[in-house]
């Protein structure tokens, strides 16, 4: 028991230890290009977490993550332009987007899986249009530009391997925080509301409380990511936070696995993965993509971080038929 | 001693009186049962007592004080917990963990409920830990204390909520026909669990239709039938009161040949 336990311990560690040195190597490994969507894959994985913080663990759905994702890039943006250094703007452009997160969320959570999916993709579709036409702030359909490059103290970001790094760091810190919040009891009264609501609040937790501050992290999260997404390519535009794109939040969530904190690193690294592989493909890259979510919606409904317990499973069924 | 008292509660759906003037008291120490065929209204009355209902007119008093007005999720830390009649276990969660979830309200863990891992927060863990080994252990189920809720027998998954209420360290339990759905070995361990808790010391408020397991276990039984407290006693008296047998069996006399 113990034994098995020390085992597990280790096996992670090591799966930690091999994904942070493959992260830390690759840069030097790619082009320029190739860097870049890999660092995009890490801003994902900042909004994805929170979205699997809120949706996995409450058992809600959201498709607004884009807009959130967009309001803290264009926050950041604005406040970069305005002349706030990079660490106060990353930071007041999540707490701005957690702000939006708390108002939309107050009167949203009322409303549950369904109906809170449709709240969310309204308020996405109606921040597109804000987003487009609220020229004197955003910039319109043309967007944003010249956004100054990060800076950190003395430290210039500007190049793509060094922002590369600073984003991993970033995403680093942002994982070791959702797993240390999903340890605690708090992430333990989430899952409890998660399973059975009415249960869970026979035992003295605030259902929608905790809801609205899961909420609250998740569009946090987002906005973290928005931000570090305004200082990647330093220019912003609308087309970056449609419907659409927070339905691919959505799916890397899916597909990573909704159960562990770690889904939402994995779906944004394989759905960056397959966009880079399948790029020659042009359109038909929906296509592939799409059948390919299905696939892992039937066969891993757990998402993917569920493989190795699956194919445990399917090991033990061989074995048992192998005895019989 | 009267922990908990119903006055004068009425609640109707629609046009249907579930509940009419439904007064009762449940005394410190004892085992009170609320029987009654089905559809008497008697898991509404828990459902009103725990606001998962709000009651149309009358109050619910702990310890004489009002708390008609309170939320369903108030009721854990004022020591009202109670189990429900389709077994509510968080069926993805361990054993441990499910129990770990009734300490929710009362551990010292503090506000960031254990988001770091300070001396504090781990002695706290282990204490936690312990306590909630030993009710698994209590309702019997500690060797399976690591398996999924989901995955183990439906009696055990109702012993399983038991011990989760009882580590809120509740001043009252109330159990939603505990052994409804049982084979007769799952509704005699059962009976004997409440028994056990009961004797340690805990007031208990049972809704239960299995005549067997009342009569055995109770101090003091209600009988509500269409909503309507219809008689109160010791087991003895209402097995011989004559509205009682006529409420369950429509007939005089049968339910006293057949027991």
């Amino acid at each position: 028991m113990i034994d098995e336990r020390s085992s597990r311990l280790n096996w992670k560690l090591y799966t930690i230890m091999g994904v942070c040195l493959i992260l830390a190597v690759l840069p030097w490994t790619i082009n320029p290009f190739r860097i870049r969507v890999f660092t995009l894959g890490g801003i994902y994985a900042i909004a994805t977490t929170g979205l699997t913080l809120f949706m996995g663990f409450t058992g809600q759905i959201s498709i607004g993550q884009a807009a959130f994702f967009g309001i803290g890039a264009y926050a950041s943006a604005i406040l970069s332009k305005a002349g706030l250094p990079f660490v106060l703007s990353l930071f007041a452009s999540g707490l701005i987007t957690a702000l939006c997160g708390v108002v939309i969320g107050f009167p949203c959570l009322r409303a549950r899986i369904f109906y809170l999916a449709m709240a969310t993709l309204a308020f996405g579709l109606s921040m597109t249009i804000i987003f487009k036409n609220w020229t004197s702030l955003t910039g319109g359909v043309s967007g944003t530009g010249g956004i100054p490059a990060a800076a950190i103290g003395p430290f210039l970001f500007d190049g793509f391997i060094s922002y590369y790094y600073l984003v991993w760091v970033i995403t680093g810190i942002v994982l070791f925080l959702s797993h240390r919040l999903t340890r605690s009891y708090f992430g333990l009264a989430l899952r409890a509301i998660g399973d059975n609501e009415i249960a869970a609040e026979s035992l003295g937790v605030k259902a929608y409380m905790f809801r609205l501050i899961s909420f609250l992290i998740c569009s946090f999260l987002a906005g973290i990511a928005g931000s570090l997404y305004a200082h990647l390519d330093r220019v912003i535009a609308p087309e970056n936070f449609t419907a659409e794109e927070s339905i691919i939040f959505l799916s890397m969530a899916v597909i990573g696995g909704l159960k562990s904190i770690y889904g939402g690193l994995v779906g944004a690294i394989v759905f960056t993965l397959i966009g880079e592989q399948l790029r020659a493909l042009e359109r038909a890259q929906v296509i592939v993509v799409g059948g390919l979510l299905i696939f892992l919606v039937i066969f891993l409904p757990k998402g993917i971080v569920s493989f190795p317990e699956k194919l445990e499973k399917m090991r033990r069924r061989l074995r048992g038929k192998a005895s019989l | 001693m009267v922990i908990l008292e119903t006055d004068n509660v009425s609640k109707s759906f629609g046009g249907v009186t579930a509940l009419k003037n439904v007064t009762l008291t449940a005394e410190k120490n004892k085992i009170t049962a609320l029987i009654g065929p089905n559809g008497a209204g008697k898991t509404t009355l828990f459902n009103v007592i725990t606001k998962i209902d709000s009651a149309d007119s009358g109050r619910v008093l702990f310890y004489g004080r009002d708390v008609s007005h309170l939320k369903p999720y108030d009721f854990a830390r004022l020591g009202i917990l109670r189990t429900f009649q389709r077994s509510m276990p968080f069926g993805e969660m361990t054993l441990l963990e499910n129990v770990m979830c009734g300490r929710l309200p009362v551990s010292e863990m503090g506000r960031l409920g254990g988001f770091w891992r300070t001396k504090r927060v781990k002695d706290v863990l282990e204490k936690d830990g312990q306590k909630n080994r030993d009710l698994l252990k209590l309702v019997g189920l500690l060797e399976k204390a690591d398996m999924l809720a989901q995955n183990i027998a439906y009696g055990e998954q109702r012993r399983l909520e038991v011990a989760r209420a009882l580590a809120c360290n509740p001043k009252i339990l109330l159990l939603d026909e505990p052994v409804a759905g049982m084979n007769p070995e799952e509704s005699l361990e059962m009976a004997q669990l409440i028994k056990r808790i009961s004797e340690s010391g805990l007031t208990i408020f049972i809704i239960e239709h299995n005549l067997d397991v009342v009569m055995n276990l109770c101090d003091k039984i209600y009988v509500l039938n269409h909503g309507e407290i219809i008689a109160d006693g010791e087991p003895n008296e209402i097995q011989n009161n004559e509205k009682v047998i006529e409420a369950y069996l429509g007939r005089k006399g049968i339910w006293r040949a057949t027991s």
